[in-house]
């Protein structure tokens, strides 16, 4: 994957191959959804892989929009924005610019770890073709864990059931697998403003 | 006269298809120095999975139904990555990676392409006018295969477009009158030779060809007009994946320009009376319809004209027969040399000797111990004085059984010198077939 990873980091907030052809820009309702959308992703990726904002930060400075994503403190600002964050959820408005910025980071990430994405994922095939439960792989069930963890601590959203985090899990685990692409971006991008229609 | 057009072939690998994209370049791309390039065709297999050791499912087509397949693919994966429905099952009713024949393939011309989620891990892909007897009229794709078949896809749909950019940043403005003159020269002394020759055949050669002349002898009535716009129709077809409707055509139709290539073969009349290699390029160049508007009258159940749909089966014979890859070994092997036969498919993909050579060589020693459970695929580089350079196997399974390939040592000779350094495609099927292409990517 290092070419692709070579070529991700490659593009930039302006070229607009990469974004698809969503030529509207999304409104403040729709960054609104981004946010929430962006911001699983990235903690999906996190319960897999391990990475941490080390991890994101690097990626901004690889793909070179340190200035939207500079330091701890302003990537845990826009992670905030999400407005289902625990605590402080919603506070900061995210612009388009950062909002691009985090879909580049996700995609260069997920990029960086499509073996071990594409790996859960076929494991969760084998398992679902002899009706086993995706628990009984020590990956996908550390993976799910994991996320149901972070999603219960940083979450303001928890009325939901352990089996309907297991299902958002396995949802963004397979969505994880296309956008660690080449076209990632572009498929990301539009997946969050088609949600937000 | 040999102008044979030469063709390209790139192949893309993901781990569970293969696609592989033939299309003739145009005889002119020689002096623009620009791959132009026309009457694209397509053979996509899915691997079998490891539990079932079936052969890969295969379905082709042309340009328009690869661009069709594209877009198909592309826009379920963005709708299903926007949906939130986490609810569908994991596994659906009918779990399984690979398809039964679930159905005939689609008769009645109702069925399209199209994408429909059978749960959150499989997904049914709707084949419509691509659907054969082996594949039936649909696959269960795991979301692994959609994966790798969407990525296949738009990476050759990313090759493609880049095509028409090269052409349009290096083509030199300054020589192309010359370039069109040259062309309409060529052209008018080809068609003129081919129209000769064919008043002078006899009505046994003509026949055929009469109901062809709709066709490939249509642009003789009008070579000169018409002359210059080759290179810009040429090179102008890859770039725009038109997103058309496929028309309907059904495997019968596929079964029977298949079938209609052997007889025809068989049946061919003098190589004299077919057009020249120039004239029919023309005719595929400026009259894209033709291999589509053919179709009809090759898969109308009662053809009331059938040298009608001999003499239209014989337009895409030259690329669409050689997608398939016994068919193709057959008729190379079974073909002479390459020489004047204008059409002779069997030397398409033998743009230089070398090509046959390494096919005959492998194929002469080729005695795996075991059945390679998929097609193998090597880039060998040959060098200049006809030794070997390079052997790089592509894929885990190609890795495996390279101790067994049978090639020579580094630096042994084993071809004839071509004075030039090539990269060369070799494929060895399961079934033993031996084929190599000419890599233009690789040079």
């Amino acid at each position: 994957m290092d070419s692709s990873v070579d070529a991700i980091a490659s593009l930039s907030l302006t070229d607009h191959r990469q974004w698809g052809n969503a030529v509207a820009q999304p409104t403040g309702d729709q960054l609104d959804n981004i946010k929430t959308q962006i911001d699983l992703v990235l903690m999906a990726l996190e319960a897999l892989t391990g990475i941490g904002s080390d991890a994101m930060l690097q990626a901004a400075v690889d793909l070179g929009v340190q200035e939207m994503v500079g330091d701890r403190v302003a990537l845990w600002r826009l992670r905030q924005s999400n407005p289902i964050r625990r605590g402080t959820g919603g506070r900061k408005k995210l612009d388009i610019e950062e909002a691009r910025s985090l879909v580049l980071i996700s995609c260069h990430l997920a990029q960086k770890h499509h073996e071990t994405i594409r790996r859960a994922v076929c494991l969760l095939e084998e398992l679902a073709e002899q009706n086993r439960p995706p628990h009984q792989a020590a990956l996908l069930g550390d993976y799910l864990d994991q996320f149901t963890n972070l999603y219960q601590e940083r979450m303001e959203d928890d009325h939901r059931t352990p089996a309907a985090l297991t299902d958002i899990g396995l949802k963004l685990l397979i969505d994880l697998l296309f956008y660690s692409a080449p076209q990632g971006i572009r498929r990301l991008w539009m997946a969050l403003l088609d949600r937000t229609q | 006269m040999s102008v044979l057009s030469p063709t390209i072939s790139k192949l893309y690998t993901p781990p569970t298809c293969t696609l592989e994209v033939t299309a003739k370049t145009s005889p002119l791309s020689r002096w623009t120095r620009t791959p132009a390039i026309k009457s694209l065709q397509f053979l996509l297999s899915f691997d079998s999975s490891a539990q079932r050791a079936r052969e890969p499912i295969e379905i082709y087509g042309d340009q328009t139904q690869l661009s069709a397949l594209t877009e198909t693919v592309t826009q379920y994966i963005q709708t299903i990555l926007a949906s939130r429905a986490t609810e569908l099952p994991l596994s659906g009713s009918q779990s399984g990676p690979k398809t039964e024949p679930s159905a005939p393939a689609p008769d009645d011309g109702t069925a399209e392409l199209a994408l429909r989620p059978r749960s959150l891990l499989t997904h049914e892909l709707m084949l419509g006018s691509l659907a054969t007897a082996q594949s039936g009229s649909s696959l269960l794709l795991k979301v692994s295969q959609l994966y790798d078949l969407a990525t296949a896809l738009e990476d050759c749909t990313t090759d493609l477009q880049q095509i028409p950019t090269l052409i349009a940043a290096e083509r030199p403005a300054a020589v192309m009158p010359f370039l069109r003159s040259a062309a309409v020269v060529l052209l008018t002394v080809g068609l003129g030779t081919a129209t000769w020759r064919l008043f002078q055949t006899g009505p046994v050669a003509v026949n055929p060809s009469a109901s062809t002349s709709k066709t490939a002898m249509a642009p003789s009535a009008t070579p000169l007009p018409s002359a210059p716009s080759p290179l810009p129709s040429a090179l102008s077809r890859p770039l725009n994946l038109p997103s058309i409707q496929l028309p309907n055509r059904s495997d019968n139709s596929i079964t029977a320009r298949r079938s209609g290539n052997q007889n025809l073969n068989q049946a061919e009349p003098s190589s004299s009376a077919r057009p020249q290699p120039a004239g029919q390029s023309r005719a595929t160049t400026n009259a894209p319809p033709q291999s589509i508007a053919s179709l009809p009258s090759i898969e109308a159940p009662s053809v009331p004209n059938a040298a009608g749909s001999q003499a239209d089966a014989s337009a895409p014979s030259s690329i669409g027969s050689t997608m398939r890859s016994r068919a193709l070994s057959q008729a190379l092997e079974s073909a002479p040399a390459p020489q004047r036969s204008a059409t002779g498919q069997s030397t398409l993909f033998d743009i230089t000797p070398q090509v046959s050579e390494v096919r005959d060589y492998v194929a002469s020693r080729w005695q795996p111990s075991s059945p390679p459970p998929k097609t193998l695929e090597y880039r060998v580089t040959v060098n200049a004085d006809g030794s070997l350079g390079a052997i790089e196997p592509l894929g885990a399974s190609a890795q495996q059984y390279l101790n067994q390939l049978p090639l020579p040592q580094s630096s042994s000779v084993f071809v004839s010198a071509s004075g030039t350094r090539s990269n060369i495609r070799l494929l060895l099927r399961q079934d033993g077939t031996v084929q190599t292409f000419l890599d233009e990517a690789g040079q």
